[in-house]
């Protein structure tokens, strides 16, 4: 496991994730990425805005870019994965 | 052992006095740290928690992977929340979110302190009237409002029961909204443009509590308002360092 940031580039802003989280490796952010691209296109595409050229940067503790998710990526291309839900900590407590 | 007009617990300090008093003998103060499930889906339920501090979350969980916060509570409420004579579990689990403290008293001791007092009975009752009217609510917020304001919701409730600062981590704020968990960072931003709280790493301030109100969009303050309608106000947290 390993602590990836998931950053969000959007028209010009950078949307800094302070905290990131465990992904199994880079793959695994991606399928991430990919469906939080998804989430945040329906939300908005609900509250009336058009689908824009957001982006994600995912990048590792000292900071480095390992991966970019284009919002694109996610109307133009098939399924990475199978929508990851589960939660790593849900059962781990009792 | 703690004098009922010192307690923090909304629901202790309402009883009515012979009824904390069969309690008072059997409660133990103990911690309640993030993550730490004290009640579960699984198990029968051994001890109550009325927490003095903090944040619990109720949580309905579906084939060990699908979970979403149905409802919240600290020291306006308790981990029993059915008190209907021998039934002793609950298919929900209850998950601490923000570290507190809690009395903790045996299902045995809290059970025979029902059987004693219908006025015990009615208060526990009342409690959960106003716990489904809080998950009706929090309900139809998942269902029919956006993530922004469903955050600013769930936002005022915390700020309710622990005061303006928040420990907060993204990754078991996404789970409580049922969003992932960039979306929260997204929205947090959103907010943060508001200006109604501030942000850092594991802590949300709210810094404009009148500008989330607006932002919720109606979503929070009925079950507020049903609460204090049966059983009494929230009042204000006590900050920590005078506990």
């Amino acid at each position: 496991m390993q602590k990836l940031f998931i950053h969000q580039r959007r028209t010009g802003s950078f949307i800094a994730d302070p905290e990131g989280s465990l992904y199994r490796d880079i793959e695994d952010a991606l399928d991430d990425a990919e469906w939080s691209a998804r989430d945040l296109m329906s939300e908005r595409i609900r509250n009336g805005e058009l689908p824009d050229d957001s982006s994600f940067e995912i990048t590792d503790q000292a900071g480095v870019v390992v991966a970019t998710y284009s919002f694109n990526a996610a109307l133009t291309a098939p399924n990475r994965s199978v929508r990851p839900r589960s939660y790593s900590w849900l059962n781990s407590s009792d | 052992l703690p004098q009922q007009n010192s307690v923090q617990n909304i629901l202790l300090r309402s009883m009515p006095e012979g009824d904390f008093a069969r309690l008072e003998p059997h409660l133990e103060l103990v911690d309640l740290k993030l993550r730490q499930v004290i009640a579960t889906e699984r198990h029968v339920i051994q001890d109550v928690y009325f927490p003095e501090s903090g944040i619990c979350s109720v949580l309905p969980v579906a084939s060990g992977r699908e979970i979403i916060e149905a409802g919240l509570f600290g020291r306006d409420g308790m981990t029993d929340f059915v008190h209907t004579p021998g039934v002793d579990r609950i298919p929900l689990r209850v998950m601490v979110q923000a570290d507190g403290q809690a009395w903790r008293i045996s299902a045995e001791h809290f059970a025979d302190a029902g059987d004693a007092s219908p006025g015990f009975l009615r208060l526990m009752l009342k409690y959960s009237q106003a716990m489904v009217v809080q998950a009706s609510h929090t309900a139809l917020s998942h269902g029919n409002f956006t993530v922004p304001e469903r955050l600013a919701r769930w936002l005022l409730m915390c700020q309710d029961r622990i005061g303006d600062d928040l420990p907060m981590v993204h990754d078991f704020l996404a789970m409580m909204l049922a969003v992932r968990r960039a979306g929260v960072t997204d929205q947090i931003h959103v907010l943060e443009g508001h200006g109604a709280i501030k942000a850092r790493r594991g802590m949300i301030t709210v810094i404009d509590r009148s500008t989330l109100i607006d932002l919720a969009e109606g979503s929070y303050g009925q079950p507020e308002a049903e609460y204090e309608r049966l059983i009494g106000p929230f009042g204000r947290p006590q900050p920590t360092e005078s506990q």
